[in-house]
């Protein structure tokens, strides 16, 4: 027989499950160390609440009851993850060489890697969007863009 | 009258400008694939912190108006709809285009929009205030039991789905419980981390999971520029009003069902619209026309369509139940201002929501101004590849969690629900029950806990009585509600 016939697919229900059990155990345990009792009603309702439909949800998952799910395509994943990485290193990179100069190396560095070529379009757009948000936010809303350590 | 004697208040240069910024703001969203007005309110909120209340609230309007609009033309140009709520769009406003007729297409459909639009918000105007008002007699436990009746609707509708929606509901009453306790001011939940200690920001939560996600889904998509057929037009944008005439009883019937269905929390646009096009089928003379360029079936849909935004926000600003996700991430913009659904939003705060009403008129005016003027400007807008989009987006959320606080920290946790956000959206996970449970869970919490201790002794009399029956009443209905077909067919078998 086929190999990938017999082969059960892992049900990424299961991935939510566990996270669910162990947030909702953590709570459990947690809760008495609130000091006020009455603070402490609200999160066993909840968490007893979440233990109890992740359970249903393991159930339903295992025996497979009801409407059979559409298997999940976490295809592209991947990338995904990897555009998440960009915007954590520009998250950082605003917090420390300031917002006007991590956005047009942000902005240089995604565009071409999710394949746009056109290196004067990628130039313009990395230079005019960090000026559009000193135009609008900074001078305009008066927010407060972080500037980084080589202007303040 | 109150509308009449607020509307000379803010309608100055300020509000105005924001107004058609918010407007081209939700224009723009609506028509790009992959964005919606929800997008839009959850990236505008944190950037509209530093304007008055009522400004806020006018750009958040027309984001909300304009990003309904928006995917209409798209839809009726090059058959691609900016978000599903413009799917119906393609049944007869394609084929019109594709028999040359694609500017007349654009000028019932803008017509038609702005019929529903104006009816759904005369709804808001007549049924949301007598409504607030009403809402004063509510006790706590008639506030915790509105408060979780938004949620039972949203989790019933959730059909197949709806232990996941349960799920996602608890996912967000656990995160709405980090942080200080607004009755004892002790601390729950926050395991150290100082930046937690107010709970979680609601912006960062709402950017992560809606805007931050998108982006996330996208990438994965590996989508790049849309490929289209593009068909010459004929004629005129301008349609006369025999036209216009012949087409008002499908106009305002869609419009009333898009107001209903608008009201109904989760149900959403795409509900109205569907239920307004087979109406219109079933009504007309030539059924077989529709789905092949039929006028009536596109005007029905753009009325449906806009319709749903004035009935979204009657339940939305009365009783704080959202209509759909974009009403959802709306209550969060009111309370990132600092204001509550319920009758004092209709009394102390009537500028504010007065405000909010002449914005959503006004922004029906500039669905006739990019309908009429703005649709060759307005299909390039497509073209906008993913690779430059993206970025951009990624760009607007970091800096809107950056502004909100100043906190470097906001930005890692608009990347962390971002992840879950693309994980809900995967596995698809209802993300409404969670923003909701997240934004009304302190508030329920709070009216569980008055309510136990004001009937501490006399459950009886206190549950007895008939408002409070009433809505568990409607509480247990939308319970029981999916399981309806299954509870008949175990009848039948007896």
């Amino acid at each position: 027989m086929d190999d990938k016939s017999t082969k059960k697919i892992f049900n990424h229900n299961y991935i939510l499950i566990i996270f669910l059990y162990i947030w909702s155990f953590i709570f459990l345990f947690t809760i008495p160390s609130i000091k006020d009792v009455d603070s402490r009603l609200f999160p066993y309702i909840i968490s007893i609440l979440t233990i109890v439909s992740a359970t249903l949800l393991l159930l339903k998952t295992y025996y497979n009851w009801g409407k059979k799910e559409d298997p999940v395509n976490f295809s592209g994943t991947l990338s995904a993850l990897f555009m998440a990485v960009l915007l954590l290193v520009y998250t950082v990179a605003i917090a420390t060489i300031g917002f006007y100069l991590a956005t047009p190396l942000y902005l240089f560095i995604s565009m071409w890697i999710l394949g746009q070529k056109n290196i004067k379009l990628i130039f313009t757009i990395s230079l005019l969007t960090p000026l559009v948000v000193y135009l609008f936010f900074d001078l305009l809303l008066k927010l407060q863009i972080p500037k980084g350590f080589l202007f303040s | 009258m109150d509308f009449l004697h607020y509307g000379l208040e803010v309608l100055n240069f300020t509000n105005i400008l924001w107004l058609v910024i918010g407007a081209v703001v939700g224009a723009i969203l609506g028509a790009l694939p992959g964005q919606c007005a929800t997008t839009g309110i959850a990236m505008f909120i944190p950037l509209t912190f530093n304007l008055e209340p009522v400004t806020a609230l006018i750009t958040l309007g027309a984001i909300y108006v304009m990003g309904s609009y928006g995917g209409n033309i798209t839809a009726i140009l090059i058959n691609t709809p900016g978000t599903s709520d413009s799917f119906f769009m393609t049944f007869d406003g394609y084929p019109m285009t594709k028999r040359g007729e694609g500017l007349r297409a654009i000028g019932i459909s803008t017509i038609s929009a702005f019929i529903g639009g104006m009816i759904g918000i005369l709804a808001l105007l007549t049924i949301a205030p007598p409504l607030a008002q009403a809402a004063y007699k509510f006790g706590p436990l008639e506030k915790f039991l509105t408060m979780t009746m938004g949620l039972v609707i949203i989790i019933s509708l959730s059909k197949d789905k709806m232990l996941k929606g349960l799920l996602s509901a608890c996912i967000g009453f656990l995160c709405s419980m980090i942080g200080m306790d607004i009755i004892s001011g002790v601390t729950r939940f926050t395991f150290g981390i100082n930046q937690i200690y107010d709970g979680l920001p609601l912006v960062p939560v709402i950017l992560g999971m809606f805007a931050v996600s998108q982006v996330l889904a996208l990438v994965a998509e590996k989508s790049e520029t849309i490929a289209v057929d593009r068909f010459a037009t004929h004629g005129s944008v301008f349609i006369s009003f025999k036209d216009i005439m012949s087409m008002k009883v499908n106009n305002i019937r869609a419009s009333i069902i898009g107001t209903l269905v608008g009201i109904i929390p989760g149900a959403g646009t795409t509900v109205a619209a569907g239920i307004s096009y087979d109406l219109a089928k079933k009504s007309d003379p030539h059924p077989e026309s529709f789905g092949k360029g039929n006028e009536q079936g596109l005007a029905s849909v753009s009325a449906a369509n806009n319709a749903v935004v004035g009935g979204s926000l009657i339940p939305l600003l009365t009783l704080g139940i959202p209509g759909n996700g974009t009403a959802a991430v709306f209550l969060g913009g009111l309370y990132i201002h600092g204001l509550a659904p319920g009758t004092k939003l209709f009394t102390t705060d009537a500028e504010q929501i007065y405000g909010l009403f002449w914005g959503l008129i006004l922004a029906q005016f500039f669905i006739l101004i990019i309908g009429f003027y703005g649709a060759p400007i307005y299909e390039k807008v497509t073209k906008v590849p993913n690779n430059i989009l993206i970025p951009i987006v990624g760009c607007v959320c970091i800096l809107g969690a950056y502004v909100f606080r100043y906190q470097s920290f906001d930005a890692l946790l608009i990347l962390f629900f971002g992840i879950v956000g693309y994980y809900f959206r995967k596995a698809d996970i209802p993300m409404i029950p969670f923003i909701l449970a997240y934004i009304l869970g302190q508030g329920t919490e709070m009216q569980l806990r008055r309510t136990l201790f004001l009937m501490e002794g006399r459950i009886g009399s206190v549950l007895l009585r008939p408002l409070p029956l009433a809505l568990l009443a409607i509480d247990l209905l939308f319970l029981i509600s999916p399981f309806w077909g299954n509870i008949k067919k175990l009848f039948h078998k007896k």
